[in-house]
């Protein structure tokens, strides 16, 4: 019973993240939002003290459910290490090992190292909901959105719009590396033994494992009962059940062993004293499948090929031909409104790319720089920051990006105009305007060069005050490639 | 002008001209299976027997991808499409240079080549409008007959008479003073040019001065824009089909017709309308009333019809096999349907792409075709709290990125107006182009913003824009506060909470907009008091240029509209007041 409500709940979670990771039409998160944000390490980076304290409540009284409920990469090593099993055709296959103690502190220790020397994007590769995050985003979103487009050429087709299509979001070579990285890492552990990722590498792991010693509630075994058959250490994915007790840093309270012990000796309960298990050493016959993780690996950057063949534009004869814009090499770093500045992102950010699929514009890249590696930021060469969206802000479960309303967002400056005069059309003696029409705080007017010469030409000119730095006058330029008014990002955001 | 009497006259010659001409119309009553012979009209100029259905060869299928050869049109399909029509009768194929990127008459000639040369008439253009030089003219004259593969051509135009910004000048910078007119009637005499005539779009001084000629120069026959929404309600800078049919028939010219179904335009109508044309008519396709109507004057000689397919080509056929004239009551009807049509905010665009390629990238006729088919099916909101507001912005704006990739938009446009010379129809592209922008942004971004506003009130020069709806603009132009005033005495509603931008605020205008309850405006000229009292309100004011008094229209004194409220507080007494004072003058 225990059982299925654990299964169910996880199944539950798993769906709602996996979706709220999918959704590039951002309505799914007012429905699903909590579930990121209920995350331990973007609560803490969001020093959401409610949350976290939640957390360690939930942990203090039932044990580690967060790893086999709430936690997206927990529950996909479940899945893997369940298809493992089926596989291999053994119900029982795992052994108990004694905790990796220095490895896994070794790694904690890592962690916080990275985390307060170094910066919090490289520090992340460790963190469970981003590697999530990055392989949902790497693997899963292009073939989401490529299903999406053919059932939006049906919708099409048969005049219907309840589709639409969209981007498909190709990640480049080194964001498919890290998260292939990733994914391969936790594929390999769980198909072989379960939950070592979590038991030894993830940082989140070890610190409700430290908490989890104390838990209030627990697996216990009736030691009257027990005929140490040992079954239930082979059914323990954490291999935390042996010798002669369980280790309750490592159970993540999935409740498998409960309903494996035909003596009926195991309950959830308060602890008590456990009756000392005999831990029957059968070796798990080592996996010879790492073909099939690299095989499927192949497979899906397959289809992220494809989905790029996908995206080209129709070349059609009549149409004069649109030079793809280039990043200005001085736009520096645009972080979206609510993240305050470059500093307070970089180290709030983990990463896991749900604020670039909901953004609406796609605007939001993530960026390939060492210092600030998969953290995204702006672009504004295909799309500019729409005013009525606050899309990143609302999905965004680390504080990286601060909720803020769209009255505070329209009047956040997270960039200023600047204009190149050598780029201009209006300078070649074109009438042109197009940035001062589409300027939605009128920081930009056309003024004559001579206000005493009727005929002298128009040029924009820039009021830097009042410049947001949404980029609408960058996207809407139609200097190419090089555009001739561009947007560079504040380190500090302003208040107009 | 022609008049009702005369236009009822030549429908009934039409009819019985008709009638004679296709022997076995009067056994075979069964228009809609069109199993009889193709109509035709003889030109007494030349003595051709003439297909009523002429096809038009601006709207072949393309490619996806340009041949080896470059040709970006689809030979087979042409070949396909030609060799159907001509064994249904039709013998008529009118091109031109500028075609399908100039291989319209590439693609002409290598059908119809297939043919003997006396089972056709091939009709095309001198398109000489960027280098008229005499020397250009006469090359583009040889090359036509060679990419058609003809050693005559059996009807030649003057392309495009009464466009430009300056029609004479352009008229007489093409024709007259490089002395190609004078070539071309000596070609006519040689017989290389079987029947010498010109198109028609736009200026009508260019048109009566064409006929005023006809006598020196004789036209074999003209070319203009002619079915039932341009027979009495041309958009924009266009004339009347009304008077040009009636200016040509009055000379005896042979009239061949372009645009019978205004680019489809005629056939996509709004829905309800679409149902009238069915109910009365359920054999028929919507376009074949058009057809009808342009095939049933007796003075036309062919219509021209694009037909882009096998599907249009045999509707066609259908209608024109024979030729079932309408009657006095169907185009009473049709005239209906028109006048209905005109409620429509539709943009005349009828997707000849002569607009294209935009130097930018845009798709202009793909971004006005998609506005029109939104309008049509109702998915061009006016309102938020309209009932089927939100399917509607959902429609627009999903259907906005499927027909037009997101660089090739209308944000792009960045007025250099290229285009506007180009356009046959004389839309003011970049104008309607902000215009759908403008509107795409407001619906997208859920809110009005004031500085739309006030570009909509700049670009048409009008005296007062609108938004009550959360959606689409209303503009106005009258003169003073008349339409302030009458919207507040006619139509409150229409105030409440809306946002506009007007070219000057006095108190006069503020004291309605205050009553009113509107909550945004915008003014190139506002005057301290209106300011004043407009903030008091918690109305947002942003302007242009402030001002102690606005002045009368020759600045020689105060408003009067300003002096009848200058020291009344109690607002709501000036309203009669300021009525009374435009009745007085004829403004309401």
């Amino acid at each position: 019973m225990l059982r299925k409500i654990r299964i169910i709940l996880a199944a539950l979670f798993f769906t709602g993240l996996l979706l709220l990771f999918l959704d590039f039409t951002g309505t799914l998160h007012s429905v699903l939002g909590w579930m990121s944000k209920i995350q331990f390490w973007p609560a803490f980076l969001a020093l959401n003290v409610a949350v976290l304290v939640f957390l360690v409540v939930l942990t203090l009284i039932f044990g580690r459910v967060y790893c086999s409920v709430i936690c997206p990469l927990g529950i996909t090593q479940d899945i893997i290490s369940w298809l493992s099993g089926k596989r291999k055709g053994k119900k029982a296959r795992f052994t108990f090992s004694s905790a990796r103690n220095i490895l896994r502190y070794s790694f904690l220790g890592l962690f916080i190292l990275l985390f307060a020397l170094v910066s919090t994007s490289v520090a992340v590769l460790l963190e469970p909901y981003s590697a999530f995050g990055r392989i949902a985003y790497s693997f899963l979103s292009p073939l989401y959105v490529l299903v999406n487009n053919l059932l939006a050429l049906g919708a099409e087709h048969i005049g219907s719009y309840a589709f639409y299509r969209t981007e498909v979001i190709v990640p480049s070579i080194s964001v498919i590396a890290a998260a292939s990285i990733s994914f391969v890492l936790v594929f390999v552990l769980s198909w072989k033994n379960g939950r070592t990722y979590c038991n030894t590498i993830c940082p989140v792991g070890t610190i409700l494992g430290l908490l989890s010693r104390w838990s209030l509630l627990g697996v216990r075994v009736d030691k009257s009962k027990c005929n140490g058959c040992g079954i239930c250490s082979r059914k323990c994915k954490a291999s935390c059940i042996g010798d002669s007790k369980v280790d309750y840093s490592r159970c993540v309270a999935c409740m498998d062993c409960i309903g494996s012990c035909n003596q009926k000796a195991i309950s959830y309960g308060l602890k008590t004293k456990l009756k000392p298990c005999v831990n029957t050493s059968e070796k798990v016959s080592e996996g010879r499948r790492s073909t099939l993780s690299i095989l499927s690996f192949l497979a899906i950057s397959g289809l992220a090929k494809a989905a790029k063949a996908d995206g080209v534009i129709k070349a059609d004869g009549g149409l004069a031909d649109i030079k793809d814009k280039v990043k200005p090499k001085t736009r520096g770093v645009i972080v979206p409104a609510g993240s305050r500045s470059i500093t307070h992102f970089t180290q709030h950010c983990v990463a896991c790319q749900q604020c670039v699929t909901a953004c609406p514009s796609k605007i939001l890249k993530p960026s390939m720089e060492l210092e600030n590696f998969m953290q995204p930021q702006i672009e504004y060469e295909n799309g500019y920051c729409r005013f009525d969206c606050n899309k990143c802000d609302e999905v965004c479960p680390t504080g990286a990006i601060r909720p803020l309303s769209l009255a505070d967002k329209s009047s956040t400056q997270i960039g200023f105009a600047v204009w190149r005069r050598g780029h201009c059309i209006v300078m070649e003696g074109k009438s042109c305007g197009n940035c001062a029409r589409h300027c939605p705080t009128g920081a930009i007017k056309m003024e004559k060069t001579n206000p005493a010469d009727p005929n002298s030409i128009e040029i924009p000119v820039i009021n830097k005050n009042r410049c947001i730095g949404c980029g609408a006058c960058e996207y809407v330029c139609p200097s190419r490639p090089k555009s001739a008014i561009y947007v560079k990002g504040y380190s500090i955001h302003q208040t107009i | 002008m022609i008049n009702r009497r005369t236009f009822i006259k030549y429908m009934g010659l039409g009819t019985a001209g008709v009638l004679t001409s296709c022997s076995a119309s009067e056994e075979n009553t069964d228009i809609a299976a069109g199993s009889g012979e193709m109509s035709t009209r003889v030109n007494h100029n030349s003595g051709d027997k003439v297909s009523i259905l002429g096809y038009g060869c601006m709207r072949f299928p393309a490619l996806e991808k340009p041949a080896e050869d470059g040709n970006i049109l689809d030979q087979e399909a042409v070949n396909q499409l030609v060799d159907y029509a001509i064994e249904h009768g039709v013998n008529f194929f009118d091109t031109a240079p500028v075609y399908s990127q100039g291989w319209s008459e590439v693609a002409v000639g290598n059908a119809l080549s297939r043919h003997p040369r006396s089972s056709y008439f091939v009709s095309t253009k001198l398109s000489n409008m960027p280098e008229p030089t005499l020397e250009n003219s006469i090359r583009m004259y040889h090359s036509s007959m060679e990419k058609l593969k003809v050693d005559y051509l059996d009807y030649y135009l003057l392309h495009s008479i009464g466009g430009g910004r300056d029609c004479f000048e352009l008229f007489n910078r093409r024709f007259i003073d490089n002395g190609l007119l004078d070539y071309l009637l000596e070609e006519r005499k040689a017989g290389r040019i079987r029947n010498l005539g010109f198109s028609f779009h736009g200026d009508v001084r260019l048109f009566d001065h064409m006929m005023s000629r006809h006598d020196e120069i004789h036209w074999d026959f003209v070319l203009i824009q002619m079915n039932y929404a341009d027979w009495k309600h041309a958009s924009g800078r266009n004339v009347n089909a009304e008077y040009l049919y009636g200016e040509l028939a009055k000379r005896d010219i042979p009239v061949i017709v372009m645009e019978p179904l205004l680019g489809g335009r005629l056939s996509k109508l709004p829905d309800h309308l679409v149902s009238r044309l069915v109910r009365r008519n359920p054999e028929g396709s919507v376009a074949s009333w058009a057809f009808r109507f342009a095939g049933s004057f007796p003075k036309v000689l062919t219509v021209l019809s694009g037909m882009s397919c096998m599907e249009h080509l045999q509707d066609n056929l259908k209608t024109y096999s024979p030729l079932a004239p309408l009657s006095d009551d169907d185009n009473a009807f049709l005239e209906d349907i028109a006048a209905m049509m005109l409620k429509y905010p539709t943009i005349p665009c009828n997707d000849c792409k002569y607009c294209m390629p935009c130097p930018y990238g845009l798709d202009i006729p793909a971004i006005l075709t998609h506005y029109n088919k939104c309008v049509n099916e109702g998915n061009f909101a006016h309102n938020t709290s309209d009932e089927n507001y939100s399917s509607a912005r959902r429609a627009f704006l999903i259907g906005y990125d499927r027909s037009v990739p997101k660089l090739r938009q209308a944000d792009h446009c960045t007025g250099c107006g290229e285009c506007i010379d180009e356009c046959p129809q004389k839309i003011d592209i970049p104008v309607q182009l902000r215009k759908i922008d403008r509107y795409v942004h407001t619906i997208r971004q859920g809110f009005v913003s004031l500085m739309d506003l006030k570009d909509t009130l700049h670009d048409g020069n009008h005296s007062l824009v609108l938004c009550s709806g959360g959606a689409a603009f209303r503009t106005f132009d009258g003169i003073g506060v008349s339409d302030i005033y009458k919207l507040y005495t006619e139509e409150p509603e229409t105030l409440k909470g809306a946002v506009l931008a007007d070219k000057v605020i006095g108190k006069g205008a503020a004291l309605f907009m205050i009553l009113g309850g509107v909550k945004e405006v915008y003014a190139d000229l506002i005057s301290m008091p209106a300011l004043e009292l407009l903030k008091q309100n918690n109305i947002r004011a942003l302007y242009d240029k402030r001002t102690d008094e606005i002045m009368n229209h020759d600045k020689s004194d105060i408003c009067p509209v300003e002096k009848i409220c200058k020291d009344e507080s109690d607002l709501q007494k000036c309203v009669p007041l300021i009525g009374e004072f435009l009745k007085s003058k004829g403004l309401v």
